[in-house]
């Protein structure tokens, strides 16, 4: 046996299943059925042939106008977006002086998910304005040896950019592209001072109201958008795969429909979280558990009116009230407002919300603040007594929380003169 | 008694010595020194003699110079010899000259890296040098990860992590590519077979993108004492490597003693029990306070002589309390107890398998005992020199079995001190190995039309791969074209990767330990009593799916041992011949294990009281072997008498083929088929216990009628009447007259045909 059909012995099939059918690649140069074959493929995909010093490869390029609407939105609306709402949708003040003319939105499509140096971009659509009209220009790679040539021309493109826009690029499609830079021996031009991802953002929003943050969910659910004839990212690579066995462009068309609806949603999207978080209180851009991420949002950019302003709305939501109630009450708490803090507290106490929590907070502040220690010992026994309680039917472990609450009570009392007994505070029987 | 007084009372107890067939006495050695080398950086050297060391063993000093001249090394030397000093100077004093430049550690196991690191550790904080030492293994947490790719010097891990982890995201270890200096592999000696072969090409890739990157490190390898040392370090590595094997460590006089167990049924060739008897002699010395490790072959008896031990230590409870056992599947945190428990002096015995053999830092031991010949002469060794002080004497007894290869290698001494040790084998090129390696680097780096792997051209093997979907020719280069990550599908371990764990379930449910696939239908089938800390423990459920033994504590007296049933196909033969009267072939088979039975027997006098019946799915395995097939009309022998002789000579050629092979008799495995349906004959095959084959059926073919020879001379020499297992095997397996009628075989099938 020569070496190849041991191989194919030992290692199990062999038989190429597709027997003839598998495409010979000297058909793609020369030959008459070659250029055929590769006029096809121009035409199905609407694309044409780019040649640049590394090589060649295809480009479709699309152009929105002004008026353009995807999803019911005008993507020219972007430039209305104030400043500050688009740091407040980065988190970040830096992206106080965004500015949309100088983006290059990107997303690709690639043959794995594993990730690794393995992966390769092999679709790669890109988007920016020009004046007021949207272009969104998509590489794409033959086969393997094309994938210098792309990445030239996707080099040259985006080098005029100074930031990048993506939805979750910053885990995946920026340092895979940075991969495929790096394997083809060329200097990485995606290494941008800034770079808006928008699934941080859209997580930070909507996170507590959506079950999922994927493009598709939030499409479905913001912008009541449905992808017609679209496909499922698991497909994606397998279908590349087959086209390079058998040229066939059709089954890609799908692929290049869903590069180009995720590189427009990206611009939807930031149009749709702007509202959002231009008037959150009177449009119905926000709604129900979003307060709480919103409050959220606020308190970490130090927009403490807000904040309190949304967790407010959320101390009234299912789902994200008890939240609401910690955060809040911890809010005027760091603000010094202990009156409005306590209200809480008390509140939190008698609707059990969150009651351990809020008796400790409140023990704290008797303690601590009014130094009313009668108040101080009435709240943190009756935090002992929850934690026994805890204990006993749950068997969970309570047993630091209890060691704590027994410092602390022994504590308040011996600030009242009163003494220490021992086993004063054992079992279920202290009140 | 101290330990001179013991040695002098044992010489002259005339039932003690009646059972040694040899006493062999090395004497003590003094240091051969060497003076630090100028280029040595100043802070290293004053590091150094604050440690006390104040001048340089000879291979420590020579292992600095030829690194310093840019060649690989291999330093072979005994255990605390400051072998890690010779990959850790030349380490040390290159990061110290160039910040940039990086290092990697290969370490076998996790338990070694974690020793090897903390004494690297020192050194460079004794320095105050901003030199980064990270361990980068499955256990580091996600978010430490980054830092390590980025800022750490040397990154300490195993060939495991650098297959799985480490290669298949090169890009993002760009300063480490780019700036390997060094690549240390410690205890090279472990890298033999499947996990050497799996290595060697791991890396293979990892050159692959030094290359990439425009680096060219150099290896530093230590290693045990093997015979090929310099080759295996040169075809793991694939580089040229300069053997360091002159050891300049002192050490005090070393006791070797090889002891026979008295016969106690000559008939049946029976001797007493070698765990029996190492139990005995680890108690003289433990009873004297002589720290003493005695090593045994299986974990079934680690678990048996410990609890023997135990036993009869129970008049002296704290006695009994400082012996501890060791073996795989204990977990990491009662391991590292025991280790440092050793090194401090607190455990007085420990019972260990070979786990202990490998260079985990328990210290120097007076005294080690070995009961059962390891199957290695360098595994011998390596048990043997835990019992060594630098200054003072030690003692290392090797108590025999009754297996042919024990009783070989005890009655002639002068093969185990004058033979070489074991050749580490490998077979990089073992086809399954090389195209799982060719598969992973082409998901690293698409290959180049013409481009190597290892020495030879691939192009053929590329091109398979092409047609099976998985590779892409494009523009002269095969690039990955699957969604699959093709590392995670390859273990360099076994050909299965998962454990199957052992939960008590006494009180709660508590994890205990851990058993490998392929040893878990012989140990946690249902019934089995599996033995843990001397604790019996009783498997009520074993969960195959889940990999979940349920096992619940019980007080019997008895153990169990399961038997396991062999068949072999064959799926291709490779080559044969016609010898005198017999015909020889190799080539490729399946085998198929499978546990049937068990029997439960009877601590201490290990008579069989009762058995039962395992039900749990085969094992398969693809490997090669070699076979010889003999005619079926033998004169004078019935076609039992045949199967009865044939089974016994397949123990025989199993058992003495380790001794030309120079390896592990657990590396070869033999089975015997009284008609193949492949040759149509009586027919015995060896074949390599390895999925693809390490290369022994290939040596084996080519020495058939030595071994044929050899089996003649064994059984012929020995005393027994009519077969024992120190022979052809017990006869309750092989049947009564097998060594009569092995003989016969070996007889007719050496006859040449024309006097036939």
């Amino acid at each position: 046996m020569n070496l190849y059909d041991k191989l194919k012995v030992y290692m199990g099939g062999g038989e190429n299943r597709h027997g003839l059918q598998s495409y010979d690649r000297r058909t793609k140069s020369g030959n008459f059925l070659g250029v055929q074959k590769s006029e096809q493929i121009v035409r199905a995909l609407n694309a044409a042939p780019v040649k640049n010093p590394l090589g060649e490869h295809l480009i479709a390029v699309n152009s929105y106008g002004d008026a353009f609407c995807h999803a019911g939105v005008k993507l020219s609306g972007i430039f209305e977006i104030p400043p500050e709402i688009i740091a407040l949708i980065a988190k970040d003040s830096c992206y106080n002086g965004f500015n949309f003319m100088k983006s290059v939105f990107i997303d690709t499509e690639t043959t794995g998910l594993a990730g690794g140096s393995g992966t390769y971009a092999f679709l790669i659509g890109t988007g920016y304005f020009e004046g007021r009209k949207f272009k969104l220009i998509q590489y794409f790679m033959r086969d393997y040896d094309e994938e210098p040539a792309v990445l030239h021309s996707l080099k040259s493109m985006v080098k005029e950019f100074e930031s990048v826009v993506s939805f979750n690029g910053k885990a995946y499609d920026i340092p895979l592209l940075a991969t495929r830079f790096l394997i083809n021996r060329m200097e990485n031009p995606l290494d941008k001072p800034f770079h808006l991802d928008l699934l941080s953002s859209a997580r930070r929003l909507y996170k507590e109201r959506l079950a999922s943050v994927s493009l598709p969910s939030l499409e479905a659910n913001l912008f009541s958008m449905e992808r017609e004839g679209d496909i499922s990212s698991f497909e994606i690579p397998s279908i590349y795969f087959k086209f390079l066995r058998d040229q066939d462009p059709n089954p890609l068309k799908p692929i290049f429909y869903h590069n180009r609806m995720d590189v427009l949603s990206m611009v939807t999207l930031i149009i749709k979280m702007a509202e959002a978080l231009q008037n959150p209180f009177g449009s119905d851009s926000c709604a129900e558990q979003d307060f709480y991420c919103l409050g959220r949002l606020y308190e970490d950019m130090e927009m403490f009116e807000e904040s309190i302003k949304s967790y407010s709305k959320a101390l009234e939501i299912t789902g994200v009230k008890e939240k609401a109630y910690i955060r809040l009450s911890l809010l005027y708490k760091r603000l010094g407002k202990w009156d409005a803090a306590q209200k809480l507290w008390i509140q939190m106490v008698q609707d059990n919300i969150h009651m351990s929590f809020a008796l400790v907070e409140l023990a704290k502040m008797y303690e601590h603040r009014t130094r009313e220690y009668q108040k101080a010992e009435k709240a943190a026994r009756h935090a002992l007594e929850l934690a026994y309680k805890k204990k006993n039917l749950t068997n969970a472990v309570a047993e630091q929380e209890i060691k704590d609450l027994k410092k602390r009570l022994a504590r308040i009392m011996s600030k009242q003169g009163k003494p220490i007994k021992n086993n004063f505070f054992e079992g279920g029987n202290c009140l | 008694m101290n330990l001179e007084q013991l040695l002098d009372s044992i010489k002259t107890n005339e039932r003690f010595m009646q059972n040694v067939t040899h006493w062999e006495i090395i004497p003590q050695k003094p240091a051969e020194y060497e003076d630090f080398p100028l280029y040595l950086n100043e802070k290293l050297i004053n590091v150094l003699k604050k440690k006390g060391i104040h001048r340089l063993y000879c291979h420590q000093r020579q292992a600095l110079d030829e690194v310093k001249a840019g060649h690989n090394v291999v330093v072979v030397t005994p255990t605390a010899s400051g072998k890690t000093l010779c990959y850790n100077l030349p380490v040390l004093n290159e990061l110290m000259a160039d910040k940039n430049a990086r290092a990697i550690y290969l370490f076998p196991t996790k338990a070694l890296s974690q020793d090897q690191v903390s004494e690297l550790m020192n050194l460079v904080d004794a320095m105050g040098e901003d030199i980064k030492t990270f361990t980068y293994d499955g256990d580091t947490p996600v978010s430490a990860r980054n830092a390590i790719r980025k800022d750490g010097h040397i990154v300490v891990t195993n060939p495991d992590m650098l297959h799985t982890g480490i290669l298949p995201h090169h890009t993002k270890w760009i300063k480490l590519f780019s700036n390997l200096k060094f690549v240390i592999i410690d205890e090279v000696h472990i890298y033999r077979g499947v996990f050497g072969s799996h290595t060697a090409n791991v890396l293979r890739r990892l050159l692959r993108i030094c290359r990439f990157y425009g680096s060219n490190p150099i290896f530093i390898c230590s290693s045990a004492t093997i015979a090929n040392p310099k080759e295996l370090a040169e075809k793991l590595t694939g580089q040229n490597m300069i053997l360091i094997d002159r050891n300049g460590a002192p050490s005090g006089e070393k006791n070797i003693i090889f002891y026979n167990p008295p016969v106690v049924n000559r008939q049946l060739g029976i001797r007493r029990s070698s765990i029996l008897e190492a139990k005995n002699l680890a108690l003289i010395f433990l009873k004297n306070s002589i720290q003493t490790i005695t090593f045994a072959r299986s974990r079934l008896a680690v678990e048996l002589l410990l609890t023997y031990i135990k036993e009869e230590l129970k008049k002296s409870p704290y006695l009994a309390e400082t012996v501890r056992g060791y073996r795989g599947g204990y977990l990491p945190k009662e391991r590292r107890e025991i280790e440092r428990g050793l090194r401090q002096g607190e455990i007085l015995g420990v019972v260990s398998t070979n786990a202990l053999e490998l260079g985990i830092d328990i210290g120097n031991l007076d005294v080690s005992i070995i009961a059962g010949y390891p199957g290695s002469i360098s595994s011998t060794w390596q048990q043997a020199g835990r019992a060594g002080r630098r200054m003072a004497s030690s003692v290392s007894i090797l108590v025999a079995s009754s297996s042919p290869l024990d009783q070989f290698i005890i009655n002639h001494p002068d093969y185990f001190f004058e033979a070489s040790p074991e050749n580490g084998l490998i077979n990089p090129d073992n086809l399954y190995i090389l195209v799982s390696h060719i598969k992973c680097a082409a998901f690293e780096l698409p290959f180049e039309d013409g481009e190597t792997f290892g020495e030879k051209g691939i192009d053929e093997i590329l091109a398979f791969l092409e047609n099976e979907r998985i590779l892409r020719h494009a523009g002269g280069r095969w690039h990955w074209m699957a969604e699959s990550f093709p590392a995670d599908d390859i273990s360099l371990r076994s050909a299965t990767p998962e454990n199957f764990v052992v939960v008590d379930i006494t009180e709660g449910a508590r994890v205990i330990g851990e058993v490998d696939r392929f040893s878990a239908p012989m140990m946690i089938h249902e019934e089995a009593i599996y033995i843990h800390g001397s604790q019996q423990y009783q498997v009520e459920k074993l969960d195959y799916e889940e990999k979940k033994a349920y096992v619940r504590k019980v007080d019997v007296d008895y153990y169990t041992d399961a038997n396991l049933a062999v068949e072999i196909k064959v799926l291709e033969e490779f080559k044969q011949d016609s010898e005198e009267n017999f015909k020889k072939h190799m080539g490729e088979v399946m085998v198929t294990g499978l546990a049937t039975m068990f029997k439960k027997i009877k601590l201490f006098t290990h008579e069989n009281v009762g058995s039962g019946p395992i039900h749990l799915p085969p094992e398969e395995m693809h490997t090669t072997a070699f076979w010889i097939s003999i005619p079926e009309d033998i004169e004078g022998l019935s076609k039992e008498e045949l199967q009865s002789g044939l089974l016994g000579l397949c123990n025989v050629m199993a058992n003495v083929a380790p001794l030309y092979l120079m390896c592990d008799p657990r590396d070869i495995r033999g089975v015997v088929q009284i008609k193949s349906p492949f040759t149509l004959k009586p027919t015995i095959y060896i074949y390599d216990n390895y999925p693809g084959g390490v290369g022994f059926s290939e040596k084996l073919y080519d020495m058939s009628r030595m071994l044929l020879k050899a089996a003649r001379q064994v059984i012929m020499e020995c005393s027994c009447e009519d077969g024992c297992p120190s022979c052809v095997g017990p006869y309750q397996e092989v049947g009564s007259g097998s060594k009569n009628y092995a003989l016969k075989i070996i007889k007719h099938a050496l006859s040449s045909r024309e006097v036939v």
